[in-house]
């Protein structure tokens, strides 16, 4: 465009054309409104109003979840579910008391839910029953015509194929209560929908629960259905594909539920009480969880449709609450497993010589209170501190950083702070003493044994199972630390991608390459000459070394819980494993194992699992 | 300031329609939202104070900006032009609220603010004062400098993405480009260009595959709207329910409050989007041809503003002004009777959502600010 010098052109010639555009604007919609109402109005009013017309709206089919290979691990089966029009049936007792008999639900029950779905929904079908046997409904077709404002529809119940296995994975789902549905103002949820009470079914919720369809019938005077009127389809849940490898979880799975059954059967008393675990294994490399078991768990299933109660109840009142994930909000002190960050902090403080020796006696003394070992270790440095556990190391380098420096530390690796997984209910974020946060929480002062304690995993130090894991793929990838996930990816039914979630790196840490070596040489010593050398005995760690600590965590009025942390191969790990069996008595004994299992199934050994000593 | 003289000069016609309009908005809305318990929570009346609200907020702003002057220091202009990119930023960093597939919200606590709908307002009294400082088209930057004003915020507004507000803005610009003076051809030979690249867009997705900067729905509604038969998975819904809900209507109405499209949830957005056809099913042709006489004086009036304004600036924050109203009436009433695509922008004053209230009411009282100030060159 050449430029030429412009005048302004005059106001009122701009303003003249302006007005014939406005002028011609209001005609078309004069015209095109007179034209809907006035011309076409008789012959639309005269459709709309012959019959009544009731719509039904029909629950989209979920959206499946896969795992990282593309196998299923939760989907759809169709059933039915019966609908009613409040206002057709509520004076019909014919009605009311064959549906009773049908679905067996006593006459007040059936007024009660009338009642409450007319709050919302008085001329539209609303669902009475869901996943109804195929014997009532054979029964309600046949009566079909005797049973005006009733109609049958299909009905996708979700459908869980591994049963009890991932259930705090996936979650379940129930009926929308008044305060979620108030939470989600706005986003289309109704009463009486379904929608995911935890895990990812309630996490991905507005992805997976997709569009209904709306079927306007119409209806005669007295609500008998003459045809479809207007249907518009539903648009099925987008699909979940996850991190989750469904073999690794089904090793974990049974090895947790093995260990745990081994450990009552045997006759000391510290190890047989152990009734409860948890399992996380994720890749270093990504942050990917690969399985993520919390026993005991619950299936899914029965909460589907009509929930039995007895079931319910009977998992409601369990008092080890298989409801909860103990993976994300199971606080825990971390015992022996929490050394390497003992270690690594007074590396990196330049407060320890890696060739320094310390002399372990058995016994630490703090005025007149004591630390006691597991044994009299001698001379060792720290690698051999890591190796053989010794309290004494770990109390000298606590003394050395002082409580602030070792909770700075914790904190860095990720340790009182949310991992930042996106799975409901949301995770915990544990605890990482230090004498500021005891003046606030509790008054009193600090003293030096605490911080010992805190060296050791101890007292006012607590660790949910994901943050153990994120410390450890935190040592096994070289100080990144990620963000773990679930998601990989969430596509339409059809596959085309929605959205795509790449590995995320939360932050990286500045640990010099030394330091860290010095810790996972110390960490892979534990397993070949060190406290789990017995749970690996047998297993090829020239060909796959497994680095990783033992732990056993003290706790007051309870046997002592079981800890084991590690990841594989040492010297490139793929894989983080760890293990909390509650009450298990030694990391070593009852922990250990369990990721030896899930090691042999990921590289593919083919030998017979041992257990323990 | 507060003188006989300046309530003498009030332009009435324009603000007994806005308020009548705006009366007319809370009784739609109520009745549109009165059922839906999603929105409502169990009051019926939850979504309408939320309205009365905005409505309050808006005509104390009116009134202190009618009485105010609308010549602001030049320091000003460019807080507004800050401020405005800032909102739009926040929106779409995680502070925003993402709402059926758009990022267009920012949630405040207990309220979330729209900043796309008062950037309208922000970037029409910015751009109105660069124009009006233009004596003559020289040079090259004198001739694109508009276009760098704007493309910063439209941008923004692109990425939320938010198809319909961006509409808005190209067409407000182009009006008062036009009325600032640009040449008629030059103005059309861009649009041509605009329609030639989009037209290659196309061509290029079809026959190589190259990828296209819309979103599915975007394309689905065009799809729709060129051919409403074609509706795979029910995307057409909304217009027809409309078309059946103000022919139904016919001549009276079925009575206010008596309207079974929205009562039903035949009718989605029936609050927002869709507020047109409800009304026309209540109140019948005699309502929608009065609501379309109120515009009408509206849009009369802000013409006969810009011819009377007293300098430049002010004439082309008029005429910015008329061209959102303008195009938010054309595109809102056009989707409800089936004659425009679905783009999702509210109809002013009526449509319920609080920020879009605030801006038009704002709006309007730039409009009487002008206004009041015109005789002063007369007298």
């Amino acid at each position: 465009m050449t430029l030429k010098k412009r005048t302004i052109i005059g106001l009122e010639r701009s303003v003249r054309v302006l007005s014939i555009l406005v002028i011609f604007i209001f005609a078309v919609l004069l015209f095109r409104l007179w034209y809907l109402q006035i011309i076409k109005g008789e012959e639309t009013f005269e459709k709309s109003s012959r019959n009544r017309m009731r719509p039904i709206r029909i629950t989209a089919p979920r959206g499946n979840i896969y795992d990282r290979r593309g196998e299923l691990l939760v989907t759809s089966r169709f059933s039915h579910v019966v609908s009613v029009v409040p206002e057709d049936i509520e004076e019909n007792p014919y009605v009311v008391r064959f549906l009773s008999q049908v679905l067996e639900l006593s006459e007040a029950e059936l007024f009660q839910m009338l009642q409450e779905s007319a709050k919302y929904q008085k001329d539209q079908y609303v669902p009475l029953k869901r996943d109804v046997d195929p014997v009532a409904i054979g029964q309600i077709l046949e009566a079909k015509l005797d049973l005006p404002g009733v109609v049958v529809e299909d009905y996708p119940v979700r459908y869980y194929p591994k049963g009890e296995w991932g259930a705090h994975l996936f979650g379940y789902l129930g009926e929308i209560n008044e305060q979620e549905l108030a939470q989600r103002r706005g986003l289309g949820y109704r009463l009486g929908d379904e929608i995911g009470k935890m895990g990812l079914e309630r996490t991905y919720d507005l992805e997976l629960r997709g569009e209904e369809a709306v079927r306007i019938w119409e209806v005669d005077r007295v609500g008998q259905p003459i045809k479809v009127l207007e249907e518009k389809k539903y648009v099925p849940g987008h699909n979940l594909h996850l991190t989750i490898d469904a073999r690794l979880q089904e090793v974990a799975e049974r090895a947790i539920r093995e260990q745990i059954a081994w450990a009552q059967s045997q006759t000391n008393e510290q190890v047989n009480k152990a009734n409860a675990g948890s399992v996380v294994v994720l890749d270093p490399r990504t942050g990917g969880i690969l399985a993520l078991v919390s026993y005991p768990e619950f299936d899914p299933n029965l909460f589907v449709g009509n929930i039995s109660r007895s079931a319910f109840n009977e998992l409601i009142n369990n008092p080890l609450n298989p409801f909860s994930n103990r993976v994300t909000r199971g606080k825990f002190m971390p015992g022996s497993t929490f050394k390497p960050i003992t270690v690594l902090a007074a590396l990196e403080e330049d407060l320890v010589d890696p060739a320094e020796t310390f002399n372990c006696t058995g016994v630490v003394r703090f005025g007149n209170r004591q630390l006691r070992c597991s044994q009299v270790h001698g001379k060792l440095n720290v690698v051999d501190g890591l190796k053989n556990s010794c309290n004494t190391v770990m109390a000298e380098l606590a003394f050395r950083l002082g409580p602030e420096k070792l909770a700075a530390y914790a904190r860095r690796l990720g340790l009182g702070a949310k991992t930042g997984l996106k799975l409901e209910p949301e995770e915990l974020d544990g605890l990482i003493g230090d004498p500021e946060w005891k003046k606030q929480a509790r008054g009193e002062p600090w003293y030096p044994m605490e911080t010992a304690l805190i060296a050791i995993g101890q007292s006012f130090v607590d660790v949910t199972p994901m943050q153990l894991a994120q410390v450890y793929a935190t040592i096994a990838s070289g100080g990144k630390v990620y963000q773990p996930q679930l998601v990989r990816e969430i596509t339409t039914a059809a596959g085309e991608t929605v959205t795509k979630f790449a590995p995320k790196i939360v932050r990286e840490l500045k640990i010099k390459p030394e330091h860290l070596a010095i810790v996972r040489k110390g960490l892979e010593q534990v397993v070949t000459d060190g406290t789990a050398r017995y749970a690996f005995w047998g297993f090829p760690l020239d060909r796959i070394p497994v680095a990783g600590k033992t732990g056993t965590a003290e706790n007051i009025g309870k046997n002592d819980y079981a800890f084991f942390a590690s990841y594989a191969p040492a010297d490139n790990p793929e894989l983080v494993v760890v293990v909390v069996i509650e009450e298990g008595g030694f990391g070593s004994q009852t922990a250990a194992p369990v990721a030896r299992k899930i090691y042999e199934a990921y590289f593919g050994l083919d030998q017979p699992a041992t257990t323990g000593q | 300031m507060w003188d006989k003289k300046t309530f003498k000069n009030i332009d009435y016609y324009l603000l007994l329609s806005v308020l009548l309009l705006v009366t007319i908005g809370l009784v739609m809305v109520y009745s549109a939202t009165r059922n839906n318990y999603d929105l409502t929570g169990g009051d019926p009346f939850a979504v309408v104070k939320k309205q009365l609200v905005a409505v309050v907020i808006g005509l104390v702003g009116m009134v202190l900006i009618m009485f105010s002057d609308y010549r602001l220091p030049d320091l000003m202009y460019q807080v507004f032009y800050g401020v405005n990119l800032v909102l739009l930023l926040l929106v779409l960093s995680p502070l925003g609220m993402e709402i059926k597939g758009a990022k267009s919200w920012l949630n405040l606590g207990g309220f979330s603010l729209q900043p796309s709908e008062f950037a309208k307002l922000f970037v029409i009294l910015t751009l109105a004062k660069h124009l009006a400082e233009k004596e003559e088209i020289e040079s090259f930057w004198d001739l694109w400098s508009p276009f760098l004003h704007i493309a910063p915020p439209l941008l923004l507004i692109l990425l939320q993405p938010d198809l319909g507000t961006t509409l808005v803005f190209i067409f407000f610009f182009f009006v008062m480009l036009y009325v600032a003076g640009y040449s008629r051809r030059f103005l059309l030979l861009l649009i041509l260009a605009g329609a030639m690249s989009l037209v290659l867009l196309f061509a290029g997705h079809y026959f190589f595959g190259t990828p296209l900067p819309f979103k599915e729905y975007q394309i689905q509604r065009m799809m729709i709207f060129l051919n409403p038969d074609r509706d795979p998975t029910g995307s057409g819904w909304n217009v027809r329910q409309a078309i059946i809900a103000v022919g139904s209507g016919r001549f009276f109405g079925k009575g206010l409050f008596q309207g079974t499209q929205g009562r039903l949830g035949f009718l989605p957005e029936s609050h927002t989007d869709f507020i047109f056809a409800i009304l026309c099913e209540e109140l019948g042709f005699i309502g929608g041809f009065l609501v379309l006489i109120l515009f009408f004086i509206l849009i009369w009036r802000c013409l006969v503003i810009i011819q009377q304004a007293k300098d430049k600036n002010g004439a082309l924050v008029a005429t910015g002004i008329m061209a959102m109203f303008l195009f938010h009436i054309l595109e809102n009433i056009g989707m409800n009777i089936g004659i425009m695509p679905i783009t999702g922008i509210p109809l002013p004053f009526i449509s319920s959502g609080g920020s879009s209230m605030i801006t038009n009411l704002f709006a309007i009282g730039f409009l009487e600010n002008i206004w009041i100030r015109r005789q002063k060159l007369l007298f």
